[in-house]
């Protein structure tokens, strides 16, 4: 076999993009959260099967539970046989919360970098102030995102950004980008799949 | 028996193992698939079946005082043709994040290869069992039951850098009539890193082996190797990976083919709310003799699929998949390509 161009070109893709320096913790545990390698996959998916005994079996169930935050008792689906001292995983709404509290969590860090006017989690609803991005001076936006039910479903999940651009000196509106809307939810639903599969 | 007792203790500190502070945790996890296959192949009768496949698996884990976490687990599978209980590695994961896993452990080639994208179902186009071209970048990644594998801690030696090393040997037994994997060793590597807002991930792997022939009283040096590149921006992942390697296995008594072979995918994964779609190609291609013969005849497999994936709730997913592949056998054409539908729902719990 013909190892050597093959070695070559993966040392030239480190070099290419081994980049990796003067990064923070938060940074590292971020890109190993989307490391696309099988055994990556398998591991914090939280499924229970081993690869090494049927790779199909083990990989199906861990796209299954990636795709749809995790088993249907939660990560690691633990009916424990002992009882015991551990919780049951089942809990997914919050004590006294009637919506997801991983939506609503996703949400709030989703939206971190903007300053909150309102949030209400009994209601679900989070209104932030109005953001004006660095790069786009002339243009500032502001979010209400509605939060309803406790499932983790898309459904349950809506986006409205509003948006005003500045014309002699003065602030118009501007139409929303519906497009932006669905970026935003599907970023948030992402974020709370993660975050579910990470609390179990 | 008190005595007995004192000599445990002593062995146990002489040992300098930690001491076992509860019982260990007994879970039970599992998923099932249930939905209708429609095959179209090239020359036959189309068929419907309904694809029914269920497992279940008992873990068992601890955590001891000095931080480290045993844990095995079996499963009990009921797959139509396959029916059966199987039993996994015994897994030592330390506290620095670094794991071993002993006996019925896996290839190190085979936990680092980069996932492709590719449809989710049960769809399936049967091929013959003389076709030789691989389908998956794992086709060179043999393992024996009396084998180790050691995974290194995540950024080990550099950021963003994990490796894996697994070794197996076989039980010593007399040659069998078919080939048998002798001893395989394997070393792994994945990185990951960022390129602007795109995370990229670096997966491959080495393996060899060597395999029994009964026939020739020798023994045949397989090996393989894997790479591939996957990028993920934003809702979308897009992943290529190539394997290449040889195999060898029984075809019946006294018989063993050698197979050389490569497999190329490729596959786009976008992500849209509930909603997953995968499209997936594989060109796998596999020159197969009867062990030390020179024939140069390709066996090829040639493939297309797509599946889009709906959440239904939490551990439930619908999946309405298809695909479609072109096969040759020994360089000329044969009749068990053809297409094929899936739609059904899987459940994990």
């Amino acid at each position: 076999m013909m190892f050597k161009p093959y070695i070559v070109l993966v040392t030239i893709i480190f070099l290419l993009f081994g980049c990796n320096k003067n990064l923070t913790e938060e940074e590292k545990k971020e890109l190993w959260s989307k490391a696309q390698t099988t055994g990556e996959i398998i591991n914090r998916s939280g499924t229970p099967f081993n690869s090494a005994t049927d790779k199909k079996r083990a990989m199906d169930d861990a796209q299954n539970r990636l795709i749809t935050g995790g088993g249907l008792f939660g990560k690691k689906a633990s009916l424990n046989l002992l009882g015991g001292e551990k919780e049951s995983q089942q809990t997914s709404v919050g004590v006294g919360l009637p919506i997801n509290p991983f939506l609503w969590k996703a949400s709030i860090e989703t939206i971190s970098f903007m300053p909150l006017t309102s949030t209400d989690p009994f209601a679900g609803t989070i209104i932030t102030d109005w953001y004006t991005a660095e790069n786009s001076e002339g243009e500032r936006c502001k979010l209400n995102i509605f939060i309803n039910g406790a499932d983790m479903k898309t459904e349950n999940l809506k986006v409205l950004s509003f948006c005003q651009l500045l014309k002699n000196n003065q602030w118009v509106n501007s139409p929303s980008n519906n497009k932006d809307n669905i970026s935003l939810e599907n970023a948030i639903l992402n974020k709370a799949k993660k975050l579910k599969l990470t609390s179990g | 028996m008190k005595k007995e007792l004192l000599m445990a203790t002593a062995l146990v500190s002489t040992l300098g193992a930690a001491s076992v502070a509860q019982a260990v945790t007994a879970t039970m996890a599992g998923s099932m698939k249930i939905g209708a296959e429609f095959d179209s192949p090239e020359n036959g009768v189309d068929t419907q079946n309904v694809i029914d496949l269920s497992n279940f698996n008992v873990s068992l884990s601890e955590t001891t005082d000095g931080g480290t976490t045993i844990s095995s687990s079996f499963e009990i599978v009921d797959e139509g043709a396959v029916d059966a209980d199987d039993d996994n590695a015994l897994k030592l994961t330390f506290t620095d994040g670094s794991a071993l896993e002993l006996l019925n452990a896996g290839s190190a080639l085979g936990t680092h290869d980069v996932a492709i994208p590719g449809a989710a179902g049960e769809m399936g186009v049967a091929g013959t069992s003389a076709n030789a071209a691989p389908t998956g970048l794992d086709f060179a990644a043999p393992a024996t039951v009396l084998g180790v594998e050691w995974h290194s801690a995540a950024d080990f030696m550099m950021d963003g850098l994990k490796l894996s090393a697994s070794y197996g040997t076989d039980s010593g037994a007399a040659k069998a009539a078919t080939s048998r994997v002798e001893n395989a060793w394997g070393i792994g590597a994945t990185y990951v890193t960022s390129a602007g807002d795109t995370a990229l991930t670096i997966g491959g792997g080495l393996s060899g082996s060597e395999v029994a022939v009964l026939q020739t009283q020798s023994a045949a040096d397989d090996g393989g190797f894997t790479i591939g590149v996957s990028a993920v921006t934003g809702d979308l992942t897009v992943a290529v990976g190539y394997a290449d390697g040889d195999t060898t296995r029984g075809v019946g008594s006294n018989t063993n083919i050698q197979t050389d072979a490569d497999v190329l995918k490729a596959g786009i994964k976008y992500v849209s709310g509930d909603i997953t779609m995968n499209l997936g190609v594989v060109s796998g291609t596999g020159t197969d003799n009867i062990f030390g013969g020179t024939s140069t005849a390709t066996d090829s497999h040639d493939e297309m699929n797509a599946s889009v994936t709906y959440a239904v709730a939490s551990g439930v997913s619908a999946i309405i998949g298809y695909t479609n592949v072109d096969q040759s056998d020994e360089g000329a054409s044969d009749d068990t390509g053809g297409s094929s539908w899936y739609i059904g729902a899987t459940m994990s719990f």
